[in-house]
Parts: C-alpha cells; structure tokens; sequence
C-alpha cells in the first residue's frame, strides 16, 4: 500500500449513457467538483489521482495500491443502480474506500427498498407504493395529493409541478410517462405539506456532526417542493437558513443511518408539518461530496454556514476510513 | 455461444465446528467439486475457462472479455459482507453476460436481516427477528425460548449447530459471543421453528419450482437436532453419504404446497432474483410457511461427489441430469441478454 496516494474515483459522464439531456447533465458536474476536492485532499500533503470510475481505472488502481479512494461516483454506465461495482470491487481489492458500502449502496439506489427498511424499524415516512408499471392497483390507503418519483434516480430528476397528482387518472398518466422515458420503476407517495429541511450526517467516532437547513422558495407555487429546476437550474429560486433540529429528529437520523449502512457522510430531505410531525422523504448515501463554491449543494453550504472547513471534514473522514479498514 | 468462463471459490480446509478458520470457506466448493463441474460443462460441448474467484479475477476477466459469450458463475466471494455482490459488480463493470443475479439481490440476499425486512415490507411470510451483537443481548428480548440464532452473513449452514437452539438467556449471550468471535458478524435471532422443513428450487426468467424436497429431520440419527445444522449438511449428509431423510418430491397437502408456491415467487419477484436460486422454508407446528433464507448461487455439486445436493436432486426428481441443468441455467441467462444459442 502507497501510504501518500489517495485516489479520486468520480463518475465517469458520457452522453451516450444517458436517455435523456437532463439526465446527463446530473453527472456532468463530478468530475469538476471531483478536481476541486482533489486540491482540498492535497492541502493534508497527500499525492492524489483523479480517475473515472470505469473498467480501466480498476485496473491502473490495484497497480496504485493508494492509501485509499475517495469514491466520488454516481453512476455507472450512466446508471445510479449499479454504483455498488465500485465499493464492492474494492472490497474484492481490499483497497479502502470513503462512503457507504456495497450493501448500503444497493439499499439506497432503490426508493423502495429504502423506504421499505425504514418502514420496519419505524423511522416516520409519508405512505408509499411502487409502481412497476402504470397499470396495478393503487392501495386505497394512500390519500390524495400524491407525488411520483422515480424510484432509482436522484437528484430531482423529473420532479417539477407535474409531479404531484391530484386524480388516479393523472397518476398513472404520470407513472405511464416516467416509465416510459426512463425504463425504471416508479415510486408515489403521499404529498405532506410543511418545511422542507434538509439534514448532514457526518460520522465521527465520538460525536456525530449533524447540520440542517429550511430551504425557502422565493416563489409560492401550489405544491412546493425541491424541483430539477431548483437543483440543477442556473436562476436562485430558493435560500437557506439555518435551522435546529430537536433531539427527537437527530435520533432518528442517527437510527436511519445506521439502519441504512450509510457510512462517513449522508443527507436526509425531511419535510416537518404545521403540527412539528416530522417525515423523512429522501435519505441519500454519498451525497455530492465538495466545499461550498462548488455543486456540492447543502454538503458545502451547511458546513460553510456552520463556519465547519471543507479540509477538516476531509480529514475526519480519511480517519475514518483508516479506523473501519485497519 | 461457444465460451464459457466458470467462477468459483475453491474450499482449503473441510469445516471443522471446533476450527473457526475453516468455517469461514464452508460456502467454497472443493477442489473436487469444481473439477468436476468444469468437466461436464466441457462435455457439454463450452470451450471453458475457469478462474478462481480472487483478487485476480478482475485481471483475468478483463483480458478475456472479448472471448468470453458468458460466465457460470458460482462463486461466493472473498472478502466483506457484501462479497457474493463483487463478481457480478465487476462483471456488471466488465461489461460481461453472466448466470444468475445481479449485485443488488446478491448483496441482500446474503444479509438475511435486510432480505428478511424486504420480505416483511412485501407481506412475505418471515419470522420476525432480533439483530444482535455481543452487546446488544440483555433481557430485554422479548421472544420465548426455544430461539434460533444464526450467523447473519453465512450460508451453507456455516455457524448452524446443535447450539444453535438456545432455551435460555445464558446460552443466547453465549451463542451471539461465539458468532462474533468466529464470523466477525452480528446474530439473527429468531423463533425456533419446530415444524417441517423444505427447500424450494427454483429456474428460468419467469421462473418454474421443481419438486419440491423436504429435510425429514425425524429420520436423523438422534444425535442431531432436527434441523439442517452444519453437522448434518456436512458430516452426515456428505461424509456418510447420508441422504434417506431427503424427500423428493415431499409429500405435502396441496393447500401447503400452493401456500409455499407464492412464497416463493413474491420473493423472486421483491427480492429481484434472476435465472436461479434455491429458498429454505420451515413451517411452525400448524404448517404455516416461513421462509428461512434464499441461496443464490445455490450449490450445485455433480451427484457423484455430494448425492445430497438439493438442487440435484430436485432437478432428478422432475427427470433433468446434471448436465441439463447446466444447460438450462445457462440457457436461461442467455436468453436474458439475448445471446444467440
């Protein structure tokens, strides 16, 4: 093992991997945000290669034999699904490796099995159905307004006003769509009004940091949620605020850490009702690592706006690695 | 389709229940096993090249894969509780077709607590279950004794013995100390279930059950707990050539049957299982169904060597040699990438 080599393994994003342009343009922002934690893990003295997560890079890694990988990737093959080949490839390498594990990975790159988990050791979600195509039956529990995501796919892809429905005509036109244009099941759930708060988790072997954010919309839309536009567009429709969470609300996003095998760093999208019910709706495993300044999105703006510095968590994490692979 | 490369783990040492570095390749084949299997796949008219699922496997598999049509895969891994997830990831990363399923179910399938929390989330008869570590057990449990306790990542029986069963809070502590000593793995712990046991083989993209085979632990020889314990999978089972308590196809009501065929598809269909694989089920004293656990790649040892293999002995029961049911894995995951036979 190369004690000073850290590597950077980040998706590797080709159009041609991806159905759509919205899709594409998800992935396209690793490899930037990739070179600029790469100068942050060279502020500690350490000598980093950037790769992209593809075959060739697996091959030139066991030849490295690095310290460890930071595992930057999202996608492979432009699919979110198969992300478990990196850590489970380097586990069959031995070669350590920041974030969750294969298990975790393959939990978390379904909706479903990520709800369906929770579900069993009680965290608070909003009721949910998968659909795996537009025709099974709708579960007459669910109430009205609902909204449609797809069920492996993150980062707001197709999520916008036409995304929540209000008639089982409109839902399974939605359903209809979705899987239509992405080939992948569909997950609906019930649309719970309230804040949206967005939650870090970062593992510490003392005491874990755990940040949060209220995202406020500039514009008031009949159903507010985290669009594809607020995520990936160029105009600012939203701010953050600071926003503190109780102590109920940190347990459970300890417990579904845990529960969910997420390691080193995850976010948690929770919306909190008008009656303080709080319900998680997305946990993520690996969510864009980076400082603020880049598209790490809340990973850089909560630690910027807990004064937290970017290279300090680096190297928390980098102890961590070193403790669970010793 | 003419090349074929077959992935497996190679077994060192014989398990030992009393040597806890043997138990950790009891899920391996023997060098015997693997000759053999090469053998009829070769005689099955497949040029086949076989590679020991190692580090190395990646190297190999990389410089071959413009020869390889499809890999058999029958390997289980090395390292990590994710390990029957890493040759179809790096297959998947290779780009190469392969048998049986993908990382996803591989991974939750050798983790019986998440697989069990899916099948409970699907409404899928499953116990439920404790997940404990050496400090988690205290008095707390709310479960009655007899409970079963088991390591959560093995397979094959690996850490199942007669100490399994425990009757009481100090054997429990001791038996989820001995698991996490020896695996390095939390314990499942659950009901014992005293009623019938079976296992349900199952084939093909959507899949068929071939004849169901039950373990009829009354005809074991009373020093054996009346389930399948890695004593009675390996030592009376394959040392002994002891096999007249395996009943194929099982005599059963036809209400069970059907009760056990649901099961079992549901499952395929939650869990996301493709061309094959093998679930054990065990019923309480009312002969309700349960599922125990799934196995994929289950064994597949030639009949010469192990007359008890399951799923040989299912596929013999519905009139299939051991080579037809290589060929109808292979077939069936052909199919599935569209691979010309």
């Amino acid at each position: 093992m190369n004690n000073k080599i850290i590597v950077v393994l980040y998706s590797e994003a080709k159009r041609k991997y991806f159905s759509t342009e919205e899709h594409y343009k998800t992935e396209l922002e690793v490899f930037p945000r990739s070179k600029v934690v790469k100068k942050e893990i060279e502020k500690l003295g350490y000598k980093v290669i950037l790769l992209p997560g593809n075959a060739n890079s697996l091959i030139k890694l066991k030849k490295i034999k690095p310290l460890l990988v930071f595992n930057l990737v999202d996608s492979v093959f432009g699919k979110e699904e198969l992300i478990q080949i990196i850590p489970a490839t380097l586990d069959l390498f031995t070669i350590p490796y920041t974030g969750t594990d294969a298990i975790g990975l393959s939990i978390n790159s379904s909706k479903f099995l990520t709800k369906a988990i929770l579900n069993q050791s009680g965290i608070p979600q909003p009721k949910f159905q998968l659909f795996t195509n537009k025709n099974i039956r709708l579960d007459n529990s669910l109430k009205f307004p609902l909204i449609v995501k797809l069920n492996e796919s993150h980062g707001s892809l197709e999520i916008n006003q036409d995304s929540v429905v209000e008639s089982e005509n409109k839902l399974r036109n939605r359903v209809g769509f979705l899987i239509d244009k992405y080939h992948q099941s569909v997950i609906i759930e019930e649309y719970i009004r309230g804040k949206e708060i967005t939650v870090l988790m970062i593992e510490d072997k003392e005491e874990s940091i755990i940040l949060a954010e209220e995202r406020i919309f500039f514009k008031k839309e009949k159903y507010p949620l985290y669009s594809y536009e607020a995520a990936w567009g160029e105009k600012e429709i939203y701010d953050c605020i600071s926003y503190k969470l109780n102590e109920k609300i940190k347990e459970d996003v300890r417990k579904a850490f845990k529960i969910l095998q997420f390691k080193d760093y995850a976010r948690f999208e929770l919306i909190i009702d008008k009656n303080g019910n709080h319900f998680f709706i997305d946990p993520n495993a690996n969510p864009s690592f980076g400082p603020y300044g880049t598209t790490s999105g809340p990973f850089g703006y909560l630690l910027f706006l807990n004064k937290i510095r970017f290279v300090s968590i680096v190297k928390k994490i980098i102890n961590n690695v070193s403790r669970r692979f010793k | 389709m003419k090349n074929i490369a077959f992935l497996y783990n190679v077994r060192h040492h014989y398990p030992d229940p009393k040597d806890s570095k043997t138990l950790k390749e009891t899920d391996f084949d023997d060098p015997e096993t693997t000759k053999l299997q090469i053998k009829y796949l070769r005689k099955l008219g497949y040029t086949v090249f076989p590679i020991e699922a190692n580090e190395k496997a990646y190297l190999k598999l990389y410089r071959l894969k413009n020869k390889i049509d499809l890999v058999f895969n029958v390997s289980e891994g090395l390292h990590g509780s994710d390990r029957e997830a890493q040759i179809p990831a790096i297959l998947e990363m290779l780009q190469i077709p392969y048998t049986g399923s993908a990382p996803l179910a591989q991974a939750l399938m050798l983790d019986k607590a998440k697989a069990k929390e899916i099948l409970l989330e699907n409404n899928i008869s499953t116990l439920p279950f404790y997940l404990l570590g050496r400090n988690d057990v205290n008095s707390n449990i709310s479960f009655k004794y007899p409970l079963m306790v088991k390591p959560v990542s093995e397979g094959s029986s690996a850490g199942i013995t007669n100490k399994s069963v425990v009757r009481d809070f100090v054997q429990l502590k001791k038996q989820v100390n001995y698991i996490e000593k020896t695996f390095g793995e939390k314990s499942l712990v659950e009901y014992y279930l005293s009623g019938r046991e079976f296992s349900v083989g199952m084939v093909g993209n959507p899949p068929r059950i071939l004849p169901i085979l039950e373990s009829d632990h009354s005809l074991l020889p009373k020093k054996y707990l009346p389930f399948d314990s890695l004593e009675v999978k390996w030592f009376f089972e394959i040392e002994s050539k002891g096999h007249d308590h395996l009943k194929i196809p099982a005599k059963i009501s036809e209400s069970l049957k059907r009760k056990i065929e649901k099961i079992c598809y549901s499952l395929w269909n939650a869990i996301g299982i493709r061309d094959w694989c093998r679930i054990d089920i065990r019923c309480d004293e009312n002969e309700n169904p349960y599922v125990l656990e799934v196995n994929s790649p289950p064994g597949i040892t030639p009949p010469e060597h192990d007359p008890a293999c399951y799923i040989v002995r299912m596929a013999q029961a519905s009139g299939m040699e051991y080579e037809d049911l290589l060929q109808e894995i292979i077939y069936t995951a052909a199919k599935r990438y569209g691979i010309k036979i």
